[in-house]
């Protein structure tokens, strides 16, 4: 149905006409690709941080328990 | 001393949410554009409403600023002395408050173009502030963003597309764009 389609609005500067118009099938293709990309891009961050969480934890268990630390670990605190 | 005069070019408001909203055939006869916003998003994940110029992509940089805490600022593209090549400008929209819902927060910013008729300057810099206060919300957040053109062309046409992933840009956004001329 057209009215689930997102719609592009047009404004013509020069005559004042605005239009708009639903996306076209490439455009829809176009931004189903870019939502996919931004999809795996914030899966991947939330990654990214879950594992930098669990190498500073990691980290901060054995330097209280007085063990010794990855490099991995040690990068998490030392500045 | 010069004294600036705004002159309304167009405005909109959405009677529908849109994914897109396109001036083009922007006259040529002022020397800065300034744009005015109200938007909102339908997503509610932070969103960026980025901007695009003459429909090209590529050979942008743009630098953000905004708050992380109630003390200090973090940003992203500050410093950064590579080639950076993003397909357009990013402004933060959509109340944008960390941890909170933005669905329906509308966020109301500005955006200035100056010199856009400038053909021999590589660089056109585009400076925006947004102040991401909802006027339905007692959240608020804000960024401060600058950006980087290089196009050796004038500024005949602003898109806006809401990225992919934030929903679409919610029925009753306003969008206003002002063409500026010293009197």
């Amino acid at each position: 149905m057209s009215e689930d389609i997102p719609l592009v609005v047009t404004i013509d500067c020069e005559t004042g006409e605005e239009t708009s118009r639903p996306m076209t099938a490439e455009e829809l293709e176009a931004r189903e690709i870019a939502r996919l990309a931004w999809v795996a891009e914030q899966e991947a961050q939330a990654a990214a941080a879950a594992e930098y969480a669990a190498l500073k934890a990691s980290a901060k268990a054995k330097l209280v328990a007085g063990q010794p630390l990855t490099e991995e670990e040690a990068a998490t605190i030392v500045l | 001393m010069p004294s600036p005069t705004y002159t309304l070019i167009q405005s909109t408001t959405l009677a529908s949410n849109t994914a897109s909203v396109d001036f083009n055939n922007i006259s040529q006869s002022y020397y800065d554009l300034r744009l005015h916003f109200s938007v909102a998003v339908t997503g509610s994940g932070d969103a960026d409403l980025p901007m695009t110029l003459n429909a090209t992509s590529g050979n942008y940089r743009t630098i953000i600023l905004y708050p992380n805490s109630a003390t200090t600022f973090t940003g992203y593209g500050v410093g950064y002395t590579g080639s950076p090549n993003y397909a357009n400008i990013v402004w933060a929209v959509g109340g944008n408050i960390p941890g909170a819902a933005r669905s329906g927060l509308y966020s109301n910013g500005t955006t200035i173009i100056p010199g856009y008729r400038n053909t021999t300057n590589l660089l056109y810099r585009a400076v925006g502030s947004e102040n991401g206060t909802a006027i339905n919300s007692p959240g608020n957040w804000y960024t401060l963003a600058g950006a980087q053109w290089g196009q050796s062309t004038a500024v005949s046409r602003l898109t806006f597309t809401l990225s992919a992933g934030y929903g679409l840009i919610a029925a009753g956004s306003t969008l206003s764009l002002y063409g500026c001329t010293n009197s």
